[in-house]
Formats: C-alpha cells, sequence, structure tokens
C-alpha cells in the first residue's frame, strides 16, 4: 500500500512540472505538453549549476506549485472539460508504474553508468563532481539528472521512483498526438491506449534512456506537423527546445538533433525570419554545449570512433559490416512493427512525396535514420555482431518516436477516404 | 433504424475500450505486479531478482554495505558472468576501487575448467575472454580427450570486429605423463581482449575433440583476510 500511495503523489508532482508555468495557449488543454518542454529545459540549466538538488527542488516545486494554482483558475472552465484525459493519464500511469516497481530490474547500461550517474545527483553532488566520474565522457548525463531529481521527493527513498518520470514523459508523448486525432473523445482514447499496447515494453523504463529519445522525437514530429499547419514560431521554439533535450540525454541524440535540423530547413516556403532565428538558436545550443563541456574539461567525443580506424576500413571489411547490419536492421525492423511499417507507407503512396510537405519531411528523416544508423555501426571500432546484437533492438526503437505521428495521419487519411 | 445503428456503434465503442484496457492490464501483468509489491518490500523483490550470493547477488553485496558501512567503492568481481553489480553499492565521487578491499562473488575455488568450443577446422574458441581474463590469471593446462601426441604446437588467435584473424603467439605444450594433460601456464593479460573473441589454434590436431581448459584464478583466498563470508561470496582484505 504505501507504495502505490507513493507512486500517486509522484504522479501528482510530475503533473506539476506540465501544469505550470506558463499558459502559452489561451484554450489550456495544450499547455501540459508545452510546460513540460520548458520545463525539462529549465531541469537541464539547474543540472548544470552548482547547487545540490536537495537545497533547490522543494523551492522549485512550491514555485510550480503556485503557478498551477493560478492556472487552474485562469482556465478552470477548459481544464474540467479536459478530465477524461487525466483519468485516462492516471490509469495508464498507475499500471506502468506497478509494473515498474515489481519488475524493478535495471538494464545493462543503467547498471554499468546512467544509474551511477544519478547518484552523484542523488548524494548531494554536482554537474563538476560528475565531470571526474570515469564514464562520464561517453554520454551526457540529463537522463540520469531527471531520475535523480524526481527520486529526490520519494517518500521512501526508492530507486525506482526517479524513473517513473520516464514513464509519465513517454503518456504525455503519446497523449500528445492521440488526443484530438478524432472529434469523438472515446475514439482518441481508444487510439490512446492502442499506442500504448503497441509500443510500451518494461524495458524501456529500466534506466535506459531511449525512451526519452523516442517520447522527445514524439514531440518533435507533432510539432512539425502542427507547425506545417499554423506556421507560428513558437513551434519552432519548442522544436529546438526538444532538440536541446536530445542532445543532453544520449550521445547519439545529437544524430537526430541534426537530422530534425536539416529536415526543418528543408520546409519549403519556411520565413526568413524563422529560418534565421530556428538556425540561430540550435548552433547556439550546440555551442553552449561545446563550451560548458570545454569547461568541465568532458570529451565531446568519447565514443569508440577513430580517424585511424576509418583509414583502415578496406573492402573486405566494409562488405562484412555491410552485410551484417542489413541483416540485423532488417530482423529488427521486422521485430518493432513502426519502422517496418514507414517505408511500406512511402513505396505505397511515394506521389505523396512531392505534394505533401510533412510527408516528404519523414521520408528525408528516414533516409538519414538509415544513413546514421549504418555510419554508425561501420565507422564504430568493435566486434560489429556483437554491438549489433546488444544495440541495435534500442536504436530502432528510439528513432520510431519519430514516425508514430506519421502513422496515425496516415491512417486517419486512409480511414476518411474510406468510409467518406 | 437510425437508433439502431447508433446504439451498436456505441456498444462496438464500449466493447473496443473495454478490451483495449482489459490488453493493457494484460501486458502490464497489473495483477501479479500488484501482488508482487503488496506482499514484498523493496527489499526482498530485488532479493528475488537479483539473488542473495548467487546471480548477480545484490542482496549480499547490499548486507555488506550495511554491516561494515562501506564508504568507499570496493572492487566487486563476480565469477557469474552477470552486467556490473557495483551499481548497488556504489558511492558517487568516492575513489574508484579501494585495492584494499575486494568483494568476490560466486568464487569457484583456485581453478576451474571451461570448455573450448570447436570452431572450425583445428581452430576452438575460448569464450567470453575477456570476462575470464578479469578474475583468471593464466590458462593453466589443457585436457584434449583421445589425443595422445607428446607435445602439440597451439597458436592464439584473436578475431576483430571486421570478422579478421590475426595471430598473436604460439608456443609449444608438452603432455604430462602422468595426469595427459598439456601444460601451457599462459598468461591471459598479455591478449588485451576488449570485446574481440578468442580462438586457440592446435597444430596438429585432425579431427575434431573435446577440449578442456584449466584457468588458474588470480586470487587466492589463502593471501587475503576473509572479513565476511556466506556460501562463495567473500568480503576479502
Amino acid at each position: 500500500m504505501p507504495e502505490l500511495i507513493e507512486i500517486s503523489y509522484m504522479l501528482l508532482i510530475f503533473l506539476l512540472i506540465g501544469a505550470a508555468p506558463l499558459n502559452i495557449f489561451k484554450s489550456g488543454s495544450n499547455n501540459l505538453y508545452f510546460n513540460l518542454i520548458i520545463n525539462l529545459n529549465f531541469l537541464l540549466l539547474f543540472s548544470i549549476l552548482p547547487f545540490q538538488i536537495q537545497k533547490y527542488s522543494v523551492y522549485l516545486l512550491f514555485i510550480l506549485f503556485l503557478l498551477s494554482i493560478k492556472n487552474y483558475y485562469s482556465f478552470n472552465d477548459k481544464i474540467k472539460t479536459h478530465k477524461h484525459r487525466l483519468i485516462l493519464i492516471i490509469l495508464t500511469f498507475l499500471l506502468i508504474s506497478v509494473q515498474v516497481a515489481s519488475e524493478l530490474e535495471l538494464g545493462w547500461d543503467a547498471k554499468f553508468f546512467w544509474h551511477n550517474k544519478s547518484l552523484f545527483y542523488s548524494q548531494n553532488k554536482t554537474f563538476l563532481e560528475l565531470s571526474e566520474y570515469i564514464y562520464n565522457d561517453y554520454h551526457p548525463h540529463f537522463g540520469s539528472y531527471l531520475w535523480a531529481f524526481f527520486r529526490n521527493f520519494s517518500i521512501n527513498g526508492y530507486e525506482y521512483v526517479g524513473r517513473l518520470f520516464y514513464v509519465f514523459f513517454y503518456l504525455i508523448g503519446i497523449h500528445f498526438i492521440s488526443n484530438n486525432i478524432f472529434k469523438d473523445k472515446i475514439h482518441n482514447a481508444i487510439l490512446f491506449i492502442f499506442l500504448i499496447i503497441l509500443t510500451e515494453k518494461y524495458t524501456y523504463f529500466s534506466g535506459l534512456q531511449e525512451i526519452l529519445i523516442f517520447s522527445t522525437l514524439i514531440f518533435i514530429s507533432k510539432f512539425i506537423l502542427i507547425f506545417l499547419e499554423e506556421r507560428k514560431f513558437i513551434y519552432l521554439f519548442l522544436i529546438t527546445l526538444c532538440m536541446n533535450l536530445l542532445i543532453w540525454y544520449k550521445a547519439e541524440g545529437i544524430a537526430y538533433a541534426s537530422i530534425c535540423f536539416i529536415i526543418i530547413n528543408l520546409i519549403s516556403n519556411l520565413n526568413l525570419k524563422f529560418r534565421i532565428y530556428f538556425n540561430f538558436l540550435f548552433l547556439f545550443f550546440i555551442f553552449l554545449k561545446s563550451l560548458i563541456y570545454n569547461f568541465f574539461q568532458i570529451k565531446i567525443n568519447a565514443q569508440p570512433y577513430f580517424l585511424e580506424y576509418l583509414l583502415k576500413l578496406d573492402l573486405e571489411r566494409l562488405t562484412y559490416k555491410l552485410y551484417n547490419i542489413f541483416i540485423y536492421l532488417s530482423f529488427y525492423s521486422l521485430k518493432n512493427i513502426i519502422l517496418l511499417l514507414v517505408p511500406i507507407i512511402i513505396i505505397l503512396n511515394y506521389k505523396k512525396i512531392f505534394k505533401d510537405e510533412y510527408f516528404r519531411l519523414v521520408f528525408v528523416f528516414f533516409i538519414l535514420n538509415i544513413i546514421f544508423i549504418f555510419s554508425a555501426y561501420i565507422f564504430r571500432e568493435m566486434d560489429v555482431v556483437f554491438s549489433l546484437s546488444t544495440t541495435i533492438d534500442r536504436i530502432v526503437f528510439s528513432s520510431s518516436g519519430f514516425y508514430l505521428v506519421f502513422l496515425i495521419a496516415q491512417a486517419k487519411n486512409y480511414l476518411s477516404k474510406k468510409f467518406q | 433504424m437510425k437508433k439502431i445503428i447508433f446504439k451498436n456503434k456505441k456498444i462496438i465503442t464500449f466493447l473496443t475500450i473495454f478490451t483495449l484496457i482489459l490488453l493493457l492490464f494484460l501486458k502490464t501483468s497489473f495483477f501479479k505486479n500488484l501482488i508482487n509489491i503488496l506482499k514484498f518490500t523493496e527489499n526482498e523483490r530485488i532479493e528475488r531478482i537479483y539473488g542473495y550470493c548467487g546471480g548477480e547477488s545484490i542482496g549480499y553485496l547490499k548486507y555488506l554495505k550495511n554491516k561494515y558501512k562501506i564508504k568507499t567503492n570496493p572492487r566487486v568481481l563476480n565469477y557469474e558472468h552477470t552486467p556490473p553489480t557495483n551499481w548497488s553499492i556504489y558511492v558517487a565521487g568516492a575513489k574508484d576501487y579501494n585495492e584494499n578491499q575486494l568483494i568476490l562473488l560466486n568464487y569457484p575455488g583456485q581453478e576451474i575448467d571451461i570448455k573450448l568450443h570447436h570452431y572450425k577446422y583445428n581452430f576452438y574458441e575460448f569464450k567470453d575472454p575477456r570476462h575470464y581474463s578479469k578474475m583468471f590469471k593464466s590458462l593453466k593446462k589443457i585436457k584434449i580427450n583421445d589425443f595422445i601426441e607428446p607435445n602439440i604446437e597451439v597458436e592464439f588467435y584473436i578475431k576483430d570486429g571486421s570478422d579478421k584473424l590475426s595471430m598473436l603467439e604460439n608456443i609449444q605444450i608438452v603432455k604430462d605423463q602422468e595426469t595427459n594433460d598439456y601444460i601451457m601456464n599462459q598468461n591471459l593479460d598479455v591478449f588485451k581482449f576488449k570485446e574481440k573473441r578468442f580462438f586457440l589454434k592446435f597444430n596438429n590436431l585432425k579431427k575434431e575433440k573435446k577440449i578442456i581448459a584449466t584457468l588458474e584464478n588470480k586470487y587466492n583466498l589463502n593471501n587475503y583476510k576473509v572479513l565476511d563470508k556466506y556460501k562463495n561470496c567473500y568480503f576479502i582484505e
């Protein structure tokens, strides 16, 4: 029973992160998603400052609490009409959280470094001390920081409580893309639960960071879709904030952020002012990260990619690697239905590439994503079979978040044509 | 008529959402997990998942941390190949590996026998070399079934990430007439394995044979002070 109370209490805290500080949109209904992205960027900033979590987290939450009360009263009527959404989130959060609390087991990399990195924050250390940790250079820290930040609110100090935020973030991402697809609320609820059944697995919440990339890519994809419809800069701004989060979760986050950067620049008739602001903001975030890494003397790239290795890569080795990557990628794409459906839909509707802007962007994202996956294994100095067998399922999963919005849009188009 | 269709639609929608919720309950094994968290405390669940002294042995590590108020990061060596275990007692910022203290999990004794797996021709694979080289100092001897030659030439190969075999060393080993073992005493540290595959080529071996290698442990308990012991898990200094 105490653990169920703890899970419910944590949900309230997570909701605070979405309910405050801003009311960007008068409708009130979408603020949860936008605030979540904004607040995560604030937390990212806090994670680098030389303050211990315990010293500021309660105050931070208290301010968010006051702001969310203000927001609640200013949009009272609208919030009441969205109660059913909250019920769905509460129900699914409860189901997955109980699973996390029961299964408990951490993933291999989580045991290797993600959990230890989060302990730096939990044990009153800051980014400065973390930068001296021997495994810190491999990947950034933000996912571990979130783990520690929310674990800090646990009544009984349970480790898994911090990981429940990953569940919350994932659910909000899925909710964001399924909440206004159909006019009927029940149909949206059906879609929401269906998507969870399709994508949920305990291992994604075992302390590994792919779920954060997956969820953030969901947000980016949806923001792109809304931007193409409304052409408001606020969505480009939110995309940039999401890209900033990506580069702080994991080393490969920079690849996904760069792919997003390319596809946004490929949007036709993009307002020049928007283009300049967007490019400047993203490059600023990249520059800021390099500056921080430089200041704390963290290696920008500690992954096993070396120039000497590239130079000695002969045709025989290259063919061997390409063959294995192709086999493993095909097999894991068959296991992950999302990545399997994307090329099928693109091939069946190839004419849309020239007509539909979002379709074209997803097509480019897909091509660049495949190029990234191949390059990541070709240029890595490691046994390629070992490397593929231990990581490709996660790489396939993390990028598939981007395609969910696309699949829903295509399915909706197909259904509306069929029932016209 | 319209009313009936509308009613049917409502029933179908209700049934769909009910089925999906039921599927989600089943997929997340909700009731099994709920009973698990109501019945067992977090510590008990950790022991059930990771083992006390066996497998990852997190239960024993947590017990040691509480009993000895360990404030450093002692080296934890698990003779069973599992994911890293030191996360469960990790002290952030403390020196990594206090060389004075050592925790040995699933300690198998001074020597262990492992089977070499036939790869092709007269190549035999020594699986998991990186893991073994952390805990065993040498390949002490080899037993080859149904093989009577007094000596044999052995070549050591590693296979890199691009499937290329490269020879590291070759030695002649001689049969001990009393035990019928071929004495090798090959130091494992010299090979620097990383994630590479490791092979032994037995040059005058014509047919596939059953080959057992004996590894010699780096850690002899007689050379250490045992601070705590539970079954074959040790805390030593």
